[in-house]
């Protein structure tokens, strides 16, 4: 018989985490509602005031950032200190590597509070923060890890349970998606390349987008799930073998999904193909949690109706399941050609993270509170209230969202009978759409009073209650692990972290190799085509303010092969037009046109006046107006830099170009500054302004290949 | 326009194919391997949670 030790859970480091989740909640959805603002009053952009902090391209990635590694990130964090303690029975590994987690995340996050909005960023969705910041990311997750395992290793308890092999896996996943994803060479402390380019940085970006969808916003939420849903309702988890298939079933094909964000694009057809059949079999795991979770509840519905804690959790894992079946049906190619780039995704994603991630944080902080604090609930009238208030929210963002989504492809797809396009003038489909988004944003708000109510509810919760920091526990010491005849396999794996995680790292590792390798090193995956060239100079630094100003936001540049596509931008897009695009900007989401053969379509006087005043030249536009472009002095400093690391890369500029970017780049401003001027624009120095060069890039989109018309 | 594409490569399909058998493979091997185990042990794995 072991003795019983007398240890103490650290509460304190759970409530941290739980007061950020609750502070970037507010923060991520309160510029979630001025991004939807913005596209209903394209005046709340303060552009034209010239002011370029505020504007919707370098918002959005600060309000996904926000929701996904702020709020989201820190609710993980959370569930995960609490959860691990009392599951191991023994306190967190380190006090120290706790509070240097904790301070590293949220000063990561304050410098992405900063660095976005600067237009400091790669571009790259879920993981636009600059290259120093990704270094300081990868020291905050290693202090993460070693606490982690750490507290596995010191653990009371033998057996791990499920929710920490779903904390297993995200840490290692997590940790191999943003070094990989972080492969990039910097030209300056806030500036860098990526290693992969064009076709391949697309294929690594979605297999890096996607599973951070389903490593840092499902597997952790899962393993929060499952401890936190059967405390509540007092009720073991349905069915623990379920657990073990749908774990292990999810984490390997989870991996392979990625390429359902580039079907139709050029993205080789094997890619594709695995792409969308490893999503719809990611059905059957998603559901097996989904089931595990709702079943859970079996013979305690009626407690549902009483306990606004149940009410969220039940709206969670629905979301979960309505998310995770939708997921898969929108990965289908011919379901694809209608939702890609419309709003039917932002419908998706936002099932997902309204219901699913938030739904579940607000549901466990309200369990998790009156605990720390010896208390009850405030006012369980206020809870269902935010439950109903949070759950009409949802459905007013997601509803008008299909509709408009749907709106916009068919709209986009419709030709008349003669064969030419019923809505020739991409404005025309926007301006439709422009009720949908006044209800989205009703539905935002209604979701963010939610969690207003939900933070003043909690604040009274801890005034009257007394914050229980370290928490007595006892439980007996470590038996050691003694193999058992006839044992079912799995138990041997689950009292044994470093196997779990050895596996785990393998399983999540086959997708990648399988479908990465051969797109980055077989070199036949992307035809070149000769006359495609590398940017000049000049159009490097247009390039660059493109990115900086956040357009590919709003606009793609990724011409499908569909009629309905070609008849309104152009011959479909071609891999080996990216082979020198790094980073690629294809985009996820046309709220403006496809800009890929914008190149020669409109006279250099034409996009002065459309940067200048978007409804100059399209009345009724909903784009930013970007004023200062033309106040602005172009920095050609940086330049030569920027073509050293791109040769190093393997961008075919000729040796020693470096030295003459600069002046080839004047005397190209000069070029579009004097046509400019034959066209009447009156602006002195116009050579040296950023508006010139972003002109350069946007002329020379889609001008690479010269497409034969047919005799 | 892919077709072309494929044939440059020798045996891509194979890539496919490998990556089908080994989800299957691992797939059925983990489901026969958990449904012949022993139910009271899952049961007592279950109430972890529930125990503090």
């Amino acid at each position: 018989m072991s003795r019983v030790e007398q240890f103490q859970y650290d509460n304190r480091i759970v409530r941290a985490f739980g007061i950020a989740a609750f502070v970037f909640a507010v923060v991520g959805m309160l510029v979630g509602l001025i991004l939807a603002a913005q596209l209903i009053f394209p005046d709340l952009n303060l552009s034209q005031y010239g002011i370029p902090y505020a504007s919707f391209g370098r918002l959005r990635p600060l309000h996904t950032n926000a929701v996904i590694f702020a709020f989201i990130g820190n609710g993980i964090f959370m569930g995960v200190y609490y959860s691990l303690q009392r599951l191991l029975k023994t306190r967190m590994f380190s006090d120290a590597l706790s509070w240097i987690h904790f301070w590293g995340w949220q000063i990561v996050i304050l410098l992405a509070a900063v660095s976005l909005p600067a237009g400091l960023t790669t571009s790259s969705e879920y993981a636009e923060l600059i290259w120093p910041l990704d270094i300081l990311i990868t020291l905050v997750w290693v202090v993460f890890g070693i606490n982690m395992f750490g507290t596995i290793l010191k653990r009371r308890e033998n057996h791990l349970y499920v929710a920490i092999w779903f904390y297993i896996a995200t840490w290692i996943t997590v940790a191999l998606l943003h070094i990989v994803r972080s492969f990039e060479l910097p030209y300056s402390l806030f500036g860098s390349y990526p290693l992969f380019t064009g076709v391949q940085d697309a294929l690594v970006q979605w297999w890096y987008g996607h599973n951070a969808v389903a490593f840092f916003l499902t597997t952790p939420y899962l393993g929060i799930m499952y401890y936190f849903l059967p405390k509540a309702a007092n009720r073991p988890v349905y069915s623990y073998r379920l657990s073990i298939i749908h774990f292990w079933a999810l984490i390997f094909i989870y991996i392979w999904a990625g390429p359902h964000h580039l079907l139709y694009s050029a993205m080789p057809d094997w890619v594709q193909s695995l792409g969308t059949v490893f999503s719809v079999m990611l059905i059957a795991p998603s559901w097996g949690g989904m089931l595990n979770g709702l079943l859970t509840l079996r013979g305690a519905w009626d407690r549902v109706r009483q306990d606004p804690v149940l009410k969220f959790f039940v709206v969670a894992v629905t979301a979960y399941g309505m998310a995770t079946f939708e997921g898969p049906m929108l990965s289908i190619k011919s379901v694809n050609a209608i939702s890609h780039f419309t709003d039917w995704t932002i419908a998706h994603v936002h099932v997902g993270a309204l219901g699913w991630n938030g739904f579940l944080t607000f549901g466990v902080l309200y369990w998790l509170w009156p605990r720390l604090y010896r208390t009850r609930l405030y006012s369980v009238k206020l809870a269902n209230i935010h439950f109903w208030v949070g759950t009409l929210g949802i459905l007013f963002y997601a509803i008008p969202m299909y509709w408009s989504g749907w709106t916009q492809s068919l709209m986009w797809k419709e030709f008349t009978s003669v064969g030419t396009l019923a809505w020739g003038n991409f404005l025309d489909t926007v301006l439709q759409l422009m009720p949908m988004y006044v209800v989205r944003m009703l539905g935002g708000t209604l979701y963010f009073v939610g969690v207003c109510i939900g933070v003043y509810n909690l604040y009274k919760t801890a005034a009257q209650g007394s914050f229980v920091a370290n928490e007595a526990a006892e439980a007996p010491a470590r038996q050691p692990l003694v193999a058992v005849a006839g044992q079912y396999w799995h138990k041997w794996i689950e009292g044994r972290p470093m196997q779990m995680l050895l596996w785990s790292t393998i399983l999540v590792s086959i997708g990648g190799i399988v479908q990465i390798i051969p797109m980055v090193f077989v070199e036949s995956q992307v035809p070149k085509i000769s006359t495609v060239k590398p940017y000049t100079p000049l159009e490097l630094a247009g390039r660059d303010i493109y990115i900086r100003e956040g357009c590919v936001g709003c606009h793609s540049q990724m011409i499908r092969p569909f009629r309905s596509e070609t008849e309104r931008y152009g011959e479909y897009s071609k891999s080996g037009e990216y082979i020198y695009d790094r980073p690629f900007l294809w985009g996820s989401k046309r709220t403006g046109p496809d800009l890929h053969r914008v190149g020669g379509k409109y006279p250099n006087r034409w996009h002065y006046d459309h940067m200048i005043d978007p409804r100059t030249m399209a009345p009724g536009s909903i784009m930013p107006r970007y004023p200062f472009l033309a106040d602005n002095e172009l920095d050609l400093s940086q330049l030569p830099d920027k073509v050293a690391v791109l040769r190093r890369l393997g961008t075919p500029y000729p040796k020693g170009f470096e030295k003459r970017a600069i002046a080839d780049a004047q005397m190209q401003a000069r070029q579009i500054a004097g046509k400019l001027r034959a066209e009447g624009v009156e602006e002195e120095g116009l050579e040296n302004k950023e508006i010139v060069a972003l002109i350069a890039y946007l002329q020379r989109l889609g001008t690479d290949i010269k497409v034969k018309n047919p005799e | 326009m892919y077709k072309y594409l494929l044939q440059s490569v020798d045996y891509i399909n194979a890539f496919g194919i490998l990556a089908l058998c080994i989800f299957f493979g691992v797939f059925c091997i983990a489901l026969l391997r958990v449904f012949l185990g022993k139910r009271s042990t899952f049961e007592q794995q279950a109430h972890l949670p529930l125990e503090d």
